[in-house]
């Protein structure tokens, strides 16, 4: 058994003041997993590229964004900070780069951007929004984004989302908040060829919606 | 299932909505000064009209804002759709209250 280290002992290697603060980063970086990573290689087993397959997108940075898009301060303070104004047409979304903002209702928006563990992005755009009417709050973890693509990839969304997914009326670049087997999430399209979703669930969900979603696909990949 | 026309989003399927009751019920200016029978009319008394309706709802599961619905509650034709604070659309048969604007229709109203 153990014994319990002496006050003023403390164990090697752990603790802060030993080890660095950029060590315990990296750590604390080794440490994290994502919501779906525990189904990974399920994921992967389901999937046939031609067909339809599903990824997670993991550890996406989620910033969420209020204000008045009408005002040119805001407008450009996003711009300088992230790429890209929020989109002011209701449920289309701006890309910069792998900077993307999602238009979620008329003052509010979800800004999506690669891993940044150091808040960077978050820093950028506190400062430039610092003299703004505005909010910018970290989400990031609140959603997990999983990609689903592939020649059937609308035929699996739509036994069970109710939005007309038609390219017609749901082409690249639109991003809806629906329904989905009992589930609230934000979809948006990314690509035409092959066709490309992205949903947002919330992440303590995104299971849920993952063993939906290959539930769903088995019939066009032949996989269970 | 109806399509509810959300005067932010355009048309969507019901579920992505919720009920909030009777529109246009201001709260009163000096709750103090009413007496209990005042207080109990405004907390609790609705119109449950037949027909024509005046109605709040929520799009919860969309862009999560509240807007105001006239709707026929025998029919469930929805007649207009009209943000927060927005002057009322005329229900069917009555007077356009300023008069300025057309009744806005709702399968029109969705997509501005
Ligand atoms: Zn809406």
């Amino acid at each position: 058994m153990a014994k319990p280290a002496s006050p003023g002992k403390v164990a090697p290697g752990f603790p802060p003041g030993r080890a660095s603060t950029k060590e315990l980063d990296t750590r604390a970086m080794d440490l994290r997993f994502s919501p779906l990573e525990a189904v990974s290689h399920r994921l992967v087993a389901a999937s046939a590229a031609d067909h339809a397959s599903v990824a997670e997108l993991p550890f996406t940075t989620q910033i969420g964004l209020r204000g008045d898009a009408s005002k040119a301060a805001f407008a450009n303070a996003v711009k300088s900070a992230v790429g890209v104004a929020p989109p002011k047409e209701a449920c289309t979304v701006a890309v910069k780069g792998d900077n993307r903002i999602l238009w979620l209702g008329p003052d509010e928006w979800l800004v999506v951007a690669p891993d940044d563990p150091d808040g960077a992005l978050l820093a950028r755009l506190e400062k430039a929004l610092a003299k703004v009417s505005a909010a910018a709050v970290d989400l990031t973890g609140n959603r997990s984004v999983i990609e689903l693509s592939g020649p059937s990839a609308r035929a699996v969304l739509e036994k069970g989302c109710r939005h007309d997914l038609h390219p017609k009326t749901f082409p690249v670049g639109r991003v809806v908040g629906t329904l989905m087997a009992h589930t609230q999430f934000f979809l948006e399209k990314t690509s035409d060829n092959p066709e490309t979703f992205r949903l947002y669930v919330r992440s303590s969900f995104a299971r849920h919606m993952a063993e939906w979603l290959m539930d769903a696909m088995a019939e066009f990949t032949g996989r269970v | 299932m109806l399509l509810i026309p959300c005067p932010y989003c355009g048309e969507r399927p019901e579920i992505e909505f919720s009920y909030g009751g009777e529109a246009h019920i201001a709260r009163p200016q000096n709750p103090a000064s009413l007496s209990d029978t005042q207080w109990a009319e405004f907390l609790f008394m609705r119109g449950n009209q037949k027909g024509a309706f005046r109605e709040r709802w929520i799009h919860t599961h969309g862009c999560r804002r509240w807007f105001n619905m006239l709707r026929d509650t025998t029919s469930h034709e929805i007649y207009a759709v009209y943000k927060i604070g927005a002057p009322k659309p005329p229900a069917p048969g009555e007077k356009p209250a300023a008069a300025k604007k057309p009744a806005t229709r709702a399968r029109k109203g969705a997509s501005k």
